[in-house]
Formats: structure tokens, C-alpha cells, sequence
């Protein structure tokens, strides 16, 4: 049997039988990990605080059957500020779930792992009302380095310059012309591109110094959501309850 | 393909469907139902008919009930000043064993867990804030499991009850963090109750 030692953010629990529980990690290279922390469940446990969701942690695993056996676990960030609050519990659970849904076992994409880990580290920091632009900025870079890296500026259709354009065209991730159809298409609103395009622009410790109003960033969430949703197959439950919240809250 | 005959394939793919029990759980369970005798199915067949048919949720604090209300809401001799919320009735269960405990119960039916898309609106949030927005209670103790999903339901609801002017307490740590509720021994746990400390 295999022993190996990986570093990786946590991303959720599941409950296995009557005690255990299955952890999925997305490990430092891009991998997504599942693996059984054992009686984790129970008084006592080694691993169970140590495998919260948002921690990172350095892990020994033990080559099971089907799934790894959790044998040693250390925390490395713990990042406990978000679950110690209630708005950077919800913002960091969307950034879990993406990452949950898009990381796919031994498919590495391992800027990712960085992606989360300063955004986490960003949403420690930022204060409430900067939470939203994170949530933006995040889902944005994951997007792109997801494959999916939209661009605001040329006609997806023709080439054409078309910054100026409302329409943006989810399939190919860009503007569309008047002249050109480019199948379904989404409203961009001029602020939101611009949030767009300085959030990607800017490294996460630095979206929060942006100033985006709390109005623009919800619509850029809604946008963004609509993006998302488009190219990720799987129900992304966080991202939609997020969405429902900042726009009663915008209203 | 068929492996089994209709009947025995359909009491498996009902098995597997319980928590915890894989392929070969329900295969164990299939067969010991299949040796023993008619009577004995029966009963489990009734037992299971039996508490769907009587049981619901309690009018008042949503625990198992038999009547309109719980055995607990029931009883008059309780302290009404104070309500401790809990996820499951399970988890009333645990503290009842504690002896710890003499107020009334507010079962949530669940956490928030925004991976699973379980928000306030999922839960019996709304029909908490009432029975506190009633009046005459002076504390909450939130005894919501100690992890994640636990944690931010008692973030939650802290920032939703303190406005109404009652008192709201967590159950101090010392029980396992990532844990159950229900796994904690009635010591841990009713030392737990005994330190509850004030929300932030
Ligand atoms: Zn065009
Ligand atoms: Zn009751």
C-alpha cells in the first residue's frame, strides 16, 4: 500500500456510515482528493476539527480500496475567521463549491489551488462589505483558468471591436456586435464590464482596494453567475443561494 | 441482466436507499429477512408503516410527536424561560440523557449548508423567531453541532435573536469540533450545557 504526503484545501465533508466521513480536497496540484478520515465523527477524533471546511492542511494518505485513508493531518492555514462569521462563511462557501464542481480527479490545474488559498486569505481580511467584489473576482479567475477566461473587447462574431457592447455571448465568452449572432447572449452592463475587467486585472489581495459599489458587484455576480452556469454542468447550490441573498440585500 | 427475482430486487434498491447501507448491507439485511419467518417480516413491515402513520413533527418545537404536540412541549412542569435549538431530534434526545437541561427544544430540522443549498428559508428558522419574538424567554442556548455547518447556523441565528432581547448562549467547546452532537457521551456533553458562553 501507497503512503503519500499532500498538501490540500479542504472543500466539504460527507457523512460515510456511522462515524466517518469522506473529505474532498482540492490538493496543491490541482487534483481533487477523496479521502475517509475514520471515526472523525466521535469524541476524541485526531482529524475531525483539523479537515473543517477552508483549512489547509498537510495530510498523510494511505492508498484504501476505492478511496484514501486519512492516516495524519496538520493544520497549515486554518483560515478560522471564516467560520467564525457568518458573511465570510457564505462568501467562502462559493468559492468551495466552485471548486468542488470544477476540480475534477488527476485533471491538474494547480493555479487554482493559489487562486483559492488568496482568496481566502483575502476574505479573512476584507470587511463585510467587501465580500461580494471577492466572490466576483474569484469566480472570474476561476472561470478563466477553468478554460473559460471571457474577453470584453472584440466582436466574438467578426472580430470587430465592441466594447461598447451590451450583449455578451455566453458560448464563446465575449461581446457581440449588432451585426453578428453568436447563439445565447446575456446582458453586460458598461459598469459591470468595467469590474470585470479591473478585477482581472488585479491580484485578490488587492480586488477589496478596488471600490466597486456594492450595487455593481451584485450585478456582477448575476452575470457571472450566468456565465458559470452556462459551462459548468453541475448545480452550484452555494453560488445560487449567495446570489438569491446579495440581491435582497442590494434591493 | 436480472440477478434476482423482481421482488428481492426491489427490497434491495429500497435497503440501499437508508443511510449508510451499500450494496452488500442490503444484501445481508435482503437475506436475513428471507430466512426468518413471515411473522417476524411482518412485524418489521408494520413497525415501519406504524411510525410513519402516527409520528410527525411537533406543532410547536418540530421534534418526532405522536399527538399535535411532543411528550416534552407537552409537559407544564418544564422551564418556559428558556429554549435550547438543536438540528435534529436526535440531538434532543442527547440532551434529554444529560438531565442538564429543563427548558423546552426548537428543532431546527437541518443546518445551513450552502453546498447543499440549505439556507435559513430551508429551515425552521421563521417559527424560532416567533416563539421568541413571543416573549418570556429569556435564553437561547443554540446546541447546534460543532462544525461548520453547526457554527454558522449559531452565527446566524446569534445575529437574528439578539435583537429581541433575549440572552443567546452556545454550548462551550470541549466537545469535538467536526463532530456530532449524538456522539458525545452524556459527560462531555452536559459539561458542555453547564459552560455555555454568551454569543459574541
Ligand atoms: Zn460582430
Ligand atoms: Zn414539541
Amino acid at each position: 500500500m501507497l503512503t503519500r504526503r499532500v498538501r490540500a484545501l479542504s472543500l466539504k465533508k460527507t457523512k460515510l456510515g456511522e462515524s466517518d466521513l469522506i473529505v474532498t480536497l482540492l490538493a496543491e496540484d490541482g487534483c481533487q482528493i477523496r479521502a475517509v478520515a475514520k471515526g472523525s465523527r466521535k469524541p476524541g477524533s485526531r482529524f475531525g476539527a483539523r479537515v473543517e471546511p477552508f483549512s489547509v492542511v498537510d495530510l498523510l494518505l494511505h492508498g484504501g480500496r476505492t478511496l484514501d485513508i486519512i492516516t495524519d493531518a496538520e493544520t497549515a492555514v486554518s483560515h478560522a475567521p471564516l467560520r467564525a462569521d457568518y458573511d465570510r462563511s457564505q462568501a467562502g462557501s462559493v468559492v468551495v463549491d466552485f471548486l468542488d464542481k470544477v476540480s475534477v480527479e488527476c485533471q491538474a490545474e494547480d493555479r487554482l489551488f493559489g487562486l483559492a488559498c488568496a482568496t481566502l486569505d483575502a476574505m479573512e481580511a476584507a470587511g463585510t462589505g467587501e465580500l461580494l467584489c471577492l466572490v466576483d473576482a474569484f469566480l472570474l479567475k476561476g472561470m478563466a483558468m477553468h478554460g473559460y477566461r471571457p474577453q470584453f473587447d472584440a466582436c466574438v462574431g467578426c472580430g470587430a471591436p465592441a466594447s461598447g457592447s451590451e450583449r455578451f455571448a455566453l458560448e464563446s465568452g465575449g461581446p457581440v456586435c449588432d451585426g453578428c449572432d453568436c447563439g445565447e447572449v446575456t446582458h453586460l452592463a458598461a459598469p459591470v464590464r468595467a469590474a470585470l475587467v479591473a478585477m482581472m486585472r488585479a491580484r485578490m489581495a488587492d480586488v477589496a482596494d478596488l471600490g466597486i459599489p456594492g450595487a455593481v458587484a451584485a450585478d456582477t455576480l448575476a452575470f457571472l453567475r450566468a456565465y458559470v452556469v452556462y459551462h459548468v454542468p453541475a448545480r452550484l447550490k452555494a453560488l445560487a443561494l449567495y446570489e438569491a441573498e446579495a440581491r435582497r440585500d442590494a434591493r | 441482466m436480472a440477478y434476482y427475482a423482481p421482488p428481492i430486487a426491489r427490497l434491495l434498491a429500497e435497503l440501499e436507499r437508508l443511510p449508510g447501507i451499500g450494496p452488500k448491507s442490503a444484501q445481508r439485511l435482503a437475506y436475513h429477512i428471507l430466512r426468518g419467518d413471515a411473522d417476524t417480516a411482518g412485524r418489521l413491515a408494520d413497525a415501519i408503516v406504524e411510525v410513519k402513520r402516527s409520528i410527525h413533527f411537533c406543532g410547536r418545537c418540530f421534534n418526532f410527536a405522536e399527538r399535535e404536540l411532543c411528550d416534552i412541549c407537552d409537559d407544564t412542569g418544564r422551564d418556559a424561560s428558556a429554549i435550547c435549538v438543536v438540528e435534529e431530534p436526535r440531538d434532543v434526545v442527547a440532551i434529554e440523557r444529560t438531565g442538564e437541561f429543563r427548558g423546552y427544544y426548537h428543532v431546527l430540522q437541518g443546518a445551513i449548508s450552502p453546498i447543499d443549498g440549505i439556507g435559513p428559508d430551508q429551515l425552521r428558522v421563521r417559527e424560532l423567531v416567533a416563539r421568541v419574538g413571543a416573549g418570556g424567554i429569556t435564553e437561547v442556548i443554540l446546541a447546534t453541532d460543532p462544525d461548520i455547518e453547526g457554527e454558522t447556523t449559531a452565527l446566524y441565528l446569534s445575529r437574528l435573536l439578539k435583537p429581541l432581547g433575549t440572552r443567546v448562549t452556545r454550548i462551550a467547546s470541549g466537545l469535538p469540533v467536526g463532530g456530532d452532537l449524538e456522539y458525545a457521551d452524556e459527560v462531555t456533553l452536559g459539561r458542555a450545557l453547564e459552560a455555555r458562553r454568551e454569543m459574541d
